[in-house]
């Protein structure tokens, strides 16, 4: 039971750090109907850029923290504006662009490699103090993961909810050509669904990378968890990603406790593929009509 | 509906397209194109499919750039503007296909027109203690249009849920929440049934008379055209052919013969 209760705890905190990156991915996915695999590239380099801040550098937390978050959202409005615009300005299909963003991942896992080596790099060597509650033990950076993922999930969640520019971005994913007609700049509200998404992505790597280190190719880990997250909560709505990413998570902790740790990606699949058979929408989502479901 | 009084109307404005040419390769969808859409009155433009009507429109509008020409709202050159800085010049265009936001509610799908306005700042977003006084505002004005239209009754249903008709309307609400000056239109009545062109071609025509807009149609109905137009512009492979009064153009030979392939004293 302990063992449970444990890992039960483990999946929460995960889950706390997997709503970030799903509400990163989420956003771009769900504004500019595109799968956005570039995301996994800004995992990779948002990680990578608080190493060089942090480690090679020897930049003060604070200073490391802001210099990574300020590398990830210049790096993810150069995705916008060197790939996803020019396509989308020229018409491109959704797959194209996939296309194009899986080629922004693989550029970018190779150059971090070619740069720092394709072993695992980590910024903290210290055997990081843990609290306990009861008879569960989480270490200090799980706790600043859970609080911080929470934290900012929840204040994005309500500018989501009441800010003005949100509600065009809901809008834009619907019909993004009409949108400039209604006196909203689509360039910019693009500009801005890239920066909110290059924060939240930026955070969830650097809280990763922090407790767990870096590798190049880890980003295609978390670009999966992320996307399934959102799909298996329902793509249409902010709280189900992260409600999916939360479940997803506790998922994956338990199945190690049922099962072994090789087998968690089986189980969330296994899950995924269930759920969307019998509610294509995700377990939160909206049905729709037919002629809709586009 | 607002009343003419209302101070929140926009004066009607002049729209004037001077010498507009607009090619794609070596296809001259516009060639020299000069029109005016006078001050609170309907102007339609018709022609046969290929004319260069909607080019027009999506030059007007800023969705494409003219090769040549110029764009004149009310005295000012507003060619190569964005499509969000005509829009904000009070232009609202109501497109060909229907288009609304299918999962917002019918009544969010009219809030969205209110978002690029100043009662919706930064500061009023954070000011969370007047929230629900703004909210209520919002609904009331987009109840407003949605009962200009008929379609209060569907405010919280999925705008993906209404017909291709109540779309069309819906439309039409957001785009005259907008408080246009000037109303775009292109086909508002097509592909819809008898009933419900009726009612567009009312709705329109009691905007107009109401709020004196300056309106350029497009349509293929020549029922509607006559029912609406003020004055009609026929255009022909990217120019103007003919242009004046329902009669001097509805009834010109050669429109006919090339618009509708009459000959003689058929009528249309």
């Amino acid at each position: 039971m302990k063992l449970f209760l444990q890992l039960l705890g483990n999946g929460i905190v995960q889950g706390a750090v997997a709503m970030l990156y799903a509400a990163g991915f989420g956003f771009v996915y769900r504004s500019f109907r595109v799968f956005h695999i570039a995301m996994g590239a800004q995992f990779v380099f948002s990680c990578y850029a608080f190493y060089l801040c942090a480690d090679v550098m020897k930049m003060p937390l604070a200073a490391a923290v802001c210099g990574a978050l300020a590398l990830s959202v210049l790096f993810a409005l150069a995705i916008e504006w060197s790939v996803y615009r020019p396509f989308f300005r020229k018409g491109c299909s959704s797959g194209v662009v996939m296309i194009a963003s899986l080629g922004v991942m693989i550029v970018v896992e190779n150059v971090i490699a070619l740069a720092f080596g394709n072993e695992v790099k980590t910024i903290s060597n210290q055997l990081e103090p843990s609290v306990a509650f009861a008879e569960l033990r989480f270490t200090r950076i799980q706790l600043l993961q859970f609080f911080l993922g929470i934290g900012v999930f929840a204040s994005v969640g309500a500018l989501v909810r009441f800010g003005k520019w949100f509600k065009a971005v809901w809008a834009m994913g619907e019909e993004p050509e009409l949108l400039p007609v209604l006196g909203l700049p689509l360039a910019r509200l693009r500009l801005m669904v890239m920066a909110l998404g290059g924060v939240l992505v930026a955070i969830a790597a650097m809280l990763i990378s922090w407790d767990i280190g870096m590798d190049p190719h880890v980003g295609m880990h978390y670009l999966l968890l992320g996307s399934v997250a959102v799909f298996f909560g329902g793509n249409d709505r902010y709280w189900a990603w992260g409600a999916g990413a939360m479940l997803l998570s506790i998922l994956q902790s338990l199945a190690v406790w049922q099962f072994s740790a090789r087998w968690t990606d089986l189980v969330t699949f296994g899950v995924l593929i269930f759920v969307l058979l019998f509610r294509p929408q995700g377990l939160f989502g909206v049905s729709k009509r037919l002629e809709e479901a586009k | 509906m607002q009343s003419n009084s209302d101070p929140r109307i926009i004066n009607p404005v002049e729209l004037r397209v001077e010498n507009i040419s607009k090619s794609f390769g070596a296809f001259k969808a516009l060639h020299d194109v000069s029109l005016t859409v006078s001050l609170g009155k309907v102007t339609a433009l018709v022609g046969p499919n290929g004319a260069g009507k909607t080019t027009l429109f999506h030059v007007i509008g800023g969705n494409l750039a003219p090769d040549t020409g110029k764009v004149i709202l009310n005295g000012t050159d507003v060619t190569g503007l964005p499509p969000y800085k005509i829009a904000r010049r009070h232009v609202g265009r109501l497109f060909q296909d229907v288009r609304v936001f299918p999962a917002l509610t019918v009544a969010e799908n009219i809030s969205v027109s209110f978002l690029h306005r100043s009662d919706y700042s930064l500061m009023t977003t954070i000011a969370w203690w007047r929230r629900e006084a703004r909210e209520r505002d919002r609904r009331e004005r987009a109840m407003k249009w949605l009962e200009f239209v008929g379609l209060a009754d569907k405010a919280d249903e999925p705008a993906g849920e209404l017909s291709y008709g109540q779309q069309k309307l819906l439309a039409l609400a957001r785009i005259v929440a907008l408080r246009p000056a000037i109303l775009l239109l292109d086909e508002p009545t097509a592909a819809l049934s008898p009933a419900m062109t009726k009612k567009m071609v009312a709705l329109i025509k009691q905007l107009v008379a109401e709020q004196k807009l300056t309106t350029a149609l497009i349509e293929h109905n020549m029922g509607v055209v006559r029912e609406l137009a003020d004055y009609i512009y026929f255009l022909h492979e990217g120019t103007v052919h003919t242009h004046g009064t329902q009669k001097e153009v509805l009834e010109n030979p050669a429109v006919r013969e090339l618009y509708m392939g009459l000959s003689g004293g058929m009528a249309i």
